[in-house]
């Protein structure tokens, strides 16, 4: 048995050593800081911003998606790394403000545009920014984005520093339409043969220096801005795909924010708050989450039914269980975000009996079976599962029999094409802070999205709104319009909103000033590591 | 037959797979729901496409053509060796695919070093100390290795080594420390079956004369099993481990989701998702390849463990 026990002992060895690899790794590690900058971030020496800050200001934020989506696409990177900028943008009201545009306007029938630039801009390869950029720059946007922009005609160089857009019918709400990514402006020397960006080269507070597949994204600080140097030396946008790991990575420090759309998750909003190093943060932003009508076959082409449902459902129930809080229950089908344009006073009731009532008077103590469709890519970044389910348990009540079925997101498309559904639930963001990105797509019965979608909703009244809101040049009149219109969708319910979206992120308690605006781009310019 | 031979005829049999394997992949992608050029037109942007613009790159990509005449113009264009580009990145397939292939094999590899370390000694053990505590410790730890999926085990491992104990990075690819925790998630499933499998295997040979032989010449215990039984022992574990090779390839996915590797998993699973046809073509062309080498690696490996087999039919 000696001998047994010598091969014991050496397998043991063994055994103990490649434990010791592995525990040695750790341990010789265990001491040093947790947060390893990446290779190479000393390398860069840059002057210090106006306040003199001692931590090294490189910030690593954890995203739950990839944001370089390189040449293909005409703004190469997403607009939250802050490496291009837009003529305009949207305020957290959801109202244009200037950026590379200093002021507008317009012509009395709204068919000329006239955007005078921000002089001094310098793209970060040297390129002056003016009228011939912007001219460059435009039409290829506009291809891409043939929704917001279907009216544009041709552009005009006044002077240097002044450019025309052209319209073909009245636009009075362009500055809207041109916001944020409609009018990324890329050097034209990116530009390649095409018209395509090679690179992205923009104005913005920060270069982009390197792209990791899959990996990160990592940006350098311009000290050259027009509005003066960011504090922040070196942002990392890190991919995580994982969730729970995203926020393991906060918690350790590898990452120092987590802060993007949908990239923190309700959930885990408590764990973030007990941990005295996190800091948690909230914004609401511009997308609404909507169930939605099939109106064109039985049961729901009877508004009744459809009123029923959507008083049946209780909002604010739903916000505090299956979203910890972190929602504001549906109020219009515009977003409470669009603060000039939503109406308040519409909001869905709340009612059990009433709607008890609406479907005893349809179904005459018959029940009535529904389909409601979910798309499964989007049941990871929404609990539309569990409102599927508090919604199948309500409409029980009411003698409808929900039955949930959850398909691919190609297949649930194909699904709505072909209007093989009852009932379905959708986010929409209202990008352009217009209604008409709602009215036109969605409510108008020639809209894209209503007839892609099979919604079934025809109203001549809501038709003749939406076409007249379009063209009216008197804001005032458009407002009107518009408040006619959601009280119209109030009242027939072809669509309902359940619940407007709250993004919930976080950081570690030393990254100061960072915070995401209506429409998640992070504050960059203003951030900085204490 | 002579080595050449072999080689020129496996090279040649692989000619119809990779063919099948084009075949099968580009009819499933037809059979897939969903409107391919939808999809790709809603591929990075925050809103809905209208209905120019899905229409518009289903015309520049070609999708409205019969799906015989898009495999036939892809074919065309591979034998010629060019695997197209990206419908999302507008990159070549070939770069996309090499640019992340590193470190899918570093993990890969990892995983198959982490089952061995594990597997080798406490398989060894379990069969010399055969129905022993130890054997039966072994069992257990083989049945639970089995059993844990690893994606949970990879959660497991983030919680304990880089959230609670501070000693791992929880995430990415990056030195040494950045690669044990991903390993062992996936190495520890795989270690289970390579163990129980060196214990059987090890166990036979011991049984056989020669090792009596060995023994009644007086030699060593150790010698015995270390010199005389491991190496014949190995044959059935060669053969699993190419096996396990390719499963690895196929676990990394998780893995590598869950760790924020970045490497081809992560990226298929997307391009499947965003329907990014010439990636998806262009892996499992890849794919095929590496089956095959694996396959390939396997047989040679036989040769060395026992001299007595030959290539032939």
């Amino acid at each position: 048995m000696k001998t047994f026990r010598r091969i014991h002992t050496t397998l043991f060895i063994i055994g103990l050593v490649a434990t010791l690899i592995l525990v040695s790794g750790c341990q010789a590690t265990a001491t040093t800081q947790p947060t390893t900058p990446p290779e190479g971030a000393q390398a860069t020496t840059t002057p210090q911003p106006t306040t003199p800050l001692k931590k090294p200001q490189e910030l690593t934020i954890g995203l739950g998606r990839n944001l370089y989506y390189g040449p293909k696409k005409w703004y190469f990177l997403h607009g939250s790394l802050a490496v291009w900028e837009p003529l305009v943008i949207l305020d957290n009201d959801m109202v244009a403000q200037p950026v590379l545009a200093t002021s507008w306007e317009m012509n009395e029938d709204g068919t000329v545009w006239t955007f005078h630039l921000r002089e001094g801009v310098k793209f970060h390869d040297g390129t002056p920014f003016n009228a011939d950029a912007v001219i460059l720059n435009v039409p290829k946007l506009q291809e891409e984005y043939m929704t917001t922009l279907p009216n544009l005609d041709s552009l005009e160089k006044v002077d240097d520093y002044t450019v025309r857009f052209i319209m073909k019918e009245p636009t009075p709400n362009l500055p809207q339409l041109i916001a944020y990514f409609s009018s990324a402006m890329i050097s034209p020397q990116a530009l390649g043969e095409d018209g395509r960006p090679t690179a992205p080269i923009g104005t913005g507070p920060f270069k982009f220096v390197e792209y990791i597949e899959d990996d990160s994204i990592i940006l350098e600080r311009n000290d050259d801005y027009w509005g003066g140097p960011a504090k922040l030396e070196r942002v990392i946008f890190k991919y995580i795909p994982d969730a729970t790991t995203r926020l393991a990575a906060l918690q350790t420090g590898e990452i120092d924010a987590i802060a993007d759309v949908g990239s923190l998750q309700p959930e885990q909003a408590s764990i973030v708050e007990q941990n005295p190093d996190l800091v948690l943060l909230q914004q609401g932003v511009a997308t609404t989450h909507y169930l939605t009508f099939n109106c064109g076959k039985p049961p729901f082409d009877d508004v009744r039914l459809r009123q029923a449902v959507s008083m049946v459902i209780d909002r604010q129930g739903l916000v505090d269980n299956t979203l910890y809080g972190f929602g504001e229950p549906g109020v219009s089908v515009i977003t409470p975000r669009a603060k000039q344009w939503v109406r308040t006073d519409v909001a869905p009731r709340y009612d059990p009996q009433a709607a008890k009532a609406l479907a005893e008077e349809v179904l005459d103590g018959e029940r009535v079976e529904a389909k409601l469709i979910l798309h499964s890519g989007l049941l990871g970044r929404w609990p539309y599962e569990n409102i599927s389910q508090i919604l199948q348990a309500a409409a029980a009540e009411l003698g409808i029999d929900v039955k949930i079925e959850t398909l691919e997101g190609g297949a649930w498309n194909e699904a709505l094409k072909a209007g093989d559904y009852n009932l379905t639930m959708m986010p929409y963001t209202l990008m352009t802070g217009d209604p008409d990105f709602f009215m036109g797509r969605w409510v108008w019965s020639e809209g894209d999205l209503n007839q892609r979608r099979s919604y079934g909703y025809a109203n001549e009244r809501a038709d003749e709104l939406v076409i007249a809101a379009i063209s009216e040049m008197d804001q005032a009149v458009r407002k009107e319009y518009y408040d006619e219109l959601q009280a119209i969708v109030a009242e027939e319910v072809p669509f309902t909103p359940l619940y407007h979206e709250v993004t919930i992120y976080a950081t570690r308690k030393n990254v100061k000033d960072l915070r995401l605006d209506v429409q998640f781009k992070p504050s960059l310019d203003k951030a900085y590591i204490e | 037959m002579k080595v050449r031979h072999y080689l020129l005829r496996r090279v040649v049999s692989l000619l119809p797979v990779i063919f099948g394997v084009s075949l099968i992949t580009f009819g499933l992608m037809g059979l897939v729901p969903g409107d391919p050029a939808e999809i790709l037109a809603s591929y990075g942007k925050e809103t809905e496409p209208t209905a120019e613009e899905v229409e518009a790159v289903r015309e520049q990509l070609g999708l409205d053509l019969p799906l015989p005449v898009r495999y036939a113009r892809w074919l065309g264009r591979v034998v010629r060796g060019d695997l197209g580009r990206s419908l999302c990145s507008g990159e070549p397939v070939w770069r996309e695919i090499t640019v992340r292939l590193p470190a899918t094999l570093e993990l890969t590899a990892g995983g198959m070093v982490v089952g061995l370390l594990i597997a080798l000694p406490v398989g060894i053990l379990a069969a010399v100390k055969r129905d022993s505590i130890l054997d039966q410790l072994s069992r257990a730890l083989a049945l639970l290795g089995a059993s844990v999926p690893s994606f949970w085990l990879g959660m497991v491992l983030i919680l304990l080594f880089a959230v609670r104990l501070g000693w791992l990075p929880a995430m990415g690819r990056g030195g040494l420390r950045h690669f044990i925790l991903p390993s062992c998630a996936l190495g520890l499933g795989a270690s289970a079956i390579l163990m129980r499998l060196i214990r059987a295997s090890l166990l036979e040979v011991l049984e056989q004369d020669y090792i009596r032989t060995a023994r009644a010449k007086g030699l060593r215990e150790r010698a015995t099993v270390l010199r005389h039984a491991l190496k014949p022992s190995l044959l059935p574990v060669v053969t699993v481990l190419g096996l396990q090779f390719g499963n690895l390839l196929g676990g990394a996915v998780i893995i590598e989701t869950i760790f924020a590797w970045p490497g081809l998993g992560m990226f298929i699973i997307e391009s499947i998702l965003a329907r990014d046809f010439p990636v998806i073509q262009g892996f499992a062309l890849f794919m095929s390849l590496v089956f095959v080498a694996t396959n390939f690696a396997v047989d040679v490996a036989y040769r060395w463990l026992d001299p007595r087999i030959q290539y032939g039919t």
